[in-house]
Parts: C-alpha cells; sequence; structure tokens
C-alpha cells in the first residue's frame, strides 16, 4: 500500500526515528510503511493521522479494490 | 527477534514494568525447573542407581543446564531493563510494536507447518520400523488439531 508518509516526514524535516518515537513503534516499521512493504492497522493509521493532522485517506493512498465503489 | 509466545499490547513503560516482573516469577519457576531436571539427572545414575543410556541422561542435563542458564540470563537483563527507562522504552517499544509482532505470528506459522509435515513424514516413514513412533506421533498430531479447534471457538466467542 502507497502512503505519503515519507513525503509529509521529509516536509516537517523529521526524521524517520524521531516518527518511530512519537508513534511508539520501530524505525524499521517507519520503513517498511514507508516503502509500502507493511500495512498499518487502523489504530497506527489513526495515529500517523493525527500526528500529521491529516485525515487518513491524506496519507494513505487505497488501490481500486480497496474502495467501495 | 520476539520469541514465539512473546509480544504484548502495552502502551506504558509503568505497564511493562509490571509485565517484566511477572515475567520474572516465571523465570523462577523456569529456574527451578530447570535445576529439578538437573539434579534428577544427576542422582538417576549416582543414587538411585537407574539404567538409562547415557545419551538419555546427558539429554536431561543439557535440558536442565540450558533452562537454568537461560532463566538466569534473562532474569537479570529484566532486571536491568528496570532499572534504565531509555532501554526499558526501547524493549517496550520492540516488543508491542505492530509489525514486529505480526512478523512473529506469520514465523510461527511457517514454523508449525514444518513441525507438523516432519511430524507426519517421521509418522509415516519410521512407523514401519517403530509402531510406537507411529502411534506417539499420531497422538500429537491429533492433540495438535485438537487444541487448535479449541483454541479457535475460544477466540472466536472473546473477539
Amino acid at each position: 500500500m502507497k502512503t505519503r508518509i515519507q513525503e509529509l516526514r521529509k516536509q516537517r524535516k523529521i526524521t524517520q526515528s524521531e516518527l518511530a518515537d512519537a508513534l511508539d513503534v520501530t524505525r524499521q516499521t517507519i520503513i517498511s510503511l514507508e516503502s509500502g512493504k507493511y500495512k498499518a492497522s487502523l489504530v497506527l493509521a489513526h495515529k500517523i493521522a493525527q500526528y500529521f493532522q491529516l485525515s487518513i485517506e491524506d496519507i494513505f493512498i487505497f488501490e481500486e479494490e480497496e474502495n467501495l465503489c | 527477534m520476539l520469541g514465539i509466545f512473546c509480544g504484548t499490547d502495552i502502551t506504558s513503560n509503568e505497564e511493562y514494568k509490571k509485565y517484566l516482573k511477572k515475567r520474572n516469577y516465571k523465570l523462577a519457576v523456569l529456574f527451578l525447573i530447570g535445576v529439578v531436571t538437573l539434579v534428577v539427572s544427576i542422582l538417576a545414575q549416582r543414587l538411585w542407581k537407574v539404567n538409562i543410556p547415557e545419551y538419555i541422561l546427558g539429554t536431561y542435563m543439557g535440558f536442565g543446564s540450558g533452562l537454568t542458564a537461560a532463566s538466569i540470563v534473562l532474569f537479570l537483563k529484566n532486571r536491568r531493563l528496570l532499572k534504565e527507562e531509555e532501554r526499558l522504552r526501547m524493549a517496550r517499544v520492540e516488543l508491542s510494536d505492530e509489525r514486529n509482532r505480526q512478523i512473529s505470528t506469520e514465523a510461527t506459522k511457517i514454523a508449525l507447518m514444518v513441525l507438523i509435515i516432519a511430524m507426519y513424514l517421521v509418522m509415516l516413514i519410521g512407523g514401519l520400523w517403530y509402531p510406537v513412533l507411529m502411534k506417539v506421533l499420531c497422538f500429537l498430531i491429533c492433540l495438535f488439531v485438537a487444541a487448535y479447534g479449541v483454541a479457535y471457538k475460544i477466540v472466536s466467542k472473546r473477539i
């Protein structure tokens, strides 16, 4: 799943470690999220959205089959 | 590397400290089991004069030593974690990280599949020469299937 986490993080000049500490996850999880290899849980997605003060849909790019219609 | 039966959804250092203290009690029990295994293996031959092959006694001693040593090392590691807040936080994050927990779950599933297939093959082939091996492994495979069924029912009622 593609995300805008890396783009948003770089805009705000935050390191992966700082983001990981803020979200209470490991740096490897941030790396995997940014590369699209790992899909965040609902709780983590919500925390990321709160951190960047955006909605989940603004950060996580859902594929066509992941949408209702 | 996350342990097979580890992983937790603890979110604060205080909760993690309580979790570690409970783990230390379990480690104390593990230590006792290790010591008892060691003592039994030593006494079995020297005092009780039990006629067991050397390699079996060696296996018991190995398990006993391993359990004893591992429980001491983990106990000391936990005590050190309880004293250092930053290390405690890093260990808590490592354990509760959702990606790490998912990796651990997937790895456990794969390892379990490999174990079941290996047991089945040993049961099939080894059972031709050793019928008792076939019975024991067959029982263990059936136990696994039954335990899975029961656990599935319990967990599906819980969530």
